[in-house]
């Protein structure tokens, strides 16, 4: 019970701030603005290959998934990012 | 609370198992852990004197992974009867009239299996280096086993189909994941020969006694697998409890482990390999914590500590991201 109150207290004053940190990065890569939608195109993309070559492309892909990563682990278990001394 | 009917009706399995009719069953208490199945131990008094077992049976919803009950209390008659270090097995009850489900019974260990006190305790590199030893005994079992079925063929790939068929059933679309299982796809290991894996071989899963080793715990995620598996899943970042800096399961560095286990098995542990079985051990527990969180959102099951399961999900895609990651993505850096 005190994990749940401890995640809703990170939760509450960050409102949706992080998800719009994603959205917009997720419309930069697509042009659309359409976010819930586009983090199962960016799965599916990702499943078939697209991002499978190095270079400028999947290098802003992986930025964003740590960063997509790091904000949910914020909120549910901070502790978990501890010694990840270079997150973004 | 246990009825006293059903304690009766236990009393008397007990006792035609052990040869002593007069058992009576004198307490059942619910053991902490297990996050799938549910334990009690049952202390007995019989033949003039005390017994302790454990009763193990089915939580009220399933996982839909790993090893019926039956099958489980096959593999631990067969353990035990190979020396290794397990609770002693007693008899499998598959009737659900007995006590309400289907369960098992196997003696009483002393000791903890307890994650916080085992990490708090440490560090115990003694303890890490007889754990790499039990596993490396525990390896020396190969197929064919008939409760086990026959081992895959391809191991990685097979893990791979089933993880993303789970993904899917659950109509997660997770880029992190995916991301991870891309690269698991595009760089398979060189396969070595299948084992028995104990398949949630960590801290918490094991019983010790002052720092002693007592026996191997919760085998219903065992099976024929890769030897570098349960090496991997025991030093993944989920299961150090907090004690990051400690790879191998929270109480030593990763090498006391490997040092065990190679001194048994003969066999020196490719970093490579671990590197790739460690971010596979990830994307299965990420698998395992949606299916729990799901057996509270759909399958009525209502527990906080399974809705919270599911949060755990981003700290195995963190761990993924650590484990996958290029030179040339430099993604890390601003």
């Amino acid at each position: 019970m005190a994990r749940c109150h401890a995640i809703a207290a990170r939760e509450r004053p960050l409102g949706d701030a992080p998800y719009r940190v994603i959205a917009a990065e997720l419309a930069a890569i697509y042009g659309v603005a359409e976010a819930p939608a586009l983090l199962a195109r960016l799965a599916a993309d990702i499943r078939g290959g697209r991002y499978d070559e190095p270079g400028a492309e999947r290098t802003r892909l992986a930025r964003l998934l740590w960063r997509l990563t790091i904000l949910k682990l914020q909120e549910s278990n901070p502790a978990f990012l501890e010694g990840i001394k270079d997150v973004l | 609370m246990i009825e006293a009917s059903t304690r009766a009706r236990l009393a008397r399995l007990i006792g035609r198992a052990t040869g002593t009719p007069d058992a009576v069953v004198t307490r059942m208490e619910e053991l902490r852990g297990g996050a799938v199945r549910r334990h009690w131990r049952v202390d007995a008094a019989m033949g003039g004197s005390a017994r302790s077992f454990v009763l193990r049976t089915d939580g009220a919803t399933r996982l839909g992974m790993g090893l019926e009950l039956a099958d489980e209390f096959a593999l631990l008659e067969t353990l035990h009867a190979a020396g290794r270090a397990v609770a002693p097995p007693l008899l499998y009850c598959g009737d659900p009239a007995l006590t309400g489900a289907p369960f098992h019974l196997t003696g009483f260990l002393e000791g903890s299996a307890e994650p916080a006190l085992l990490v708090a305790s440490g560090p115990d590199e003694t303890l890490a280096e007889r754990l790499g030893q039990e596993l490396a005994a525990l390896q020396r079992i190969r197929p064919p086993l008939a409760f086990l079925g026959a081992p895959a063929s391809h191991i990685a790939a097979t893990r791979l189909d089933d993880y993303r068929s789970r993904l899917d059933a659950m109509g997660e679309r997770r880029p992190v994941a995916e991301w991870a299982m891309r690269w698991l796809l595009r760089h398979p290991p060189e396969p070595l020969p299948p084992v028995l894996c104990h398949g949630d071989f960590r801290t918490g899963n094991y019983l010790a006694e002052v720092g002693r080793f007592v026996a191997l715990l919760d085998w219903e995620f065992a099976g024929w697998g890769d030897p570098d598996e349960d090496l991997a899943w025991f030093c993944s970042r989920c299961w150090r409890f907090g004690a990051h800096e400690r790879e191998a399961g929270g109480i030593a560095p990763r090498a006391a482990l490997l040092r065990g286990y190679e001194a048994v098995s003969g066999r020196r542990p490719d970093p490579a390999r671990l590197r790739y079985w460690g971010a596979m051990a990830a994307i299965k527990w990420l698998v395992i914590a949606l299916l729990q969180r799901d057996r509270h959102l759909r399958a009525g099951e209502r527990s906080l500590d399974l809705a919270l399961t599911g949060r755990r999900a981003a700290e195995c895609e963190l761990e993924l991201l650590q484990l996958v990651e290029e030179p040339e993505d430099h993604a890390r850096s601003t």
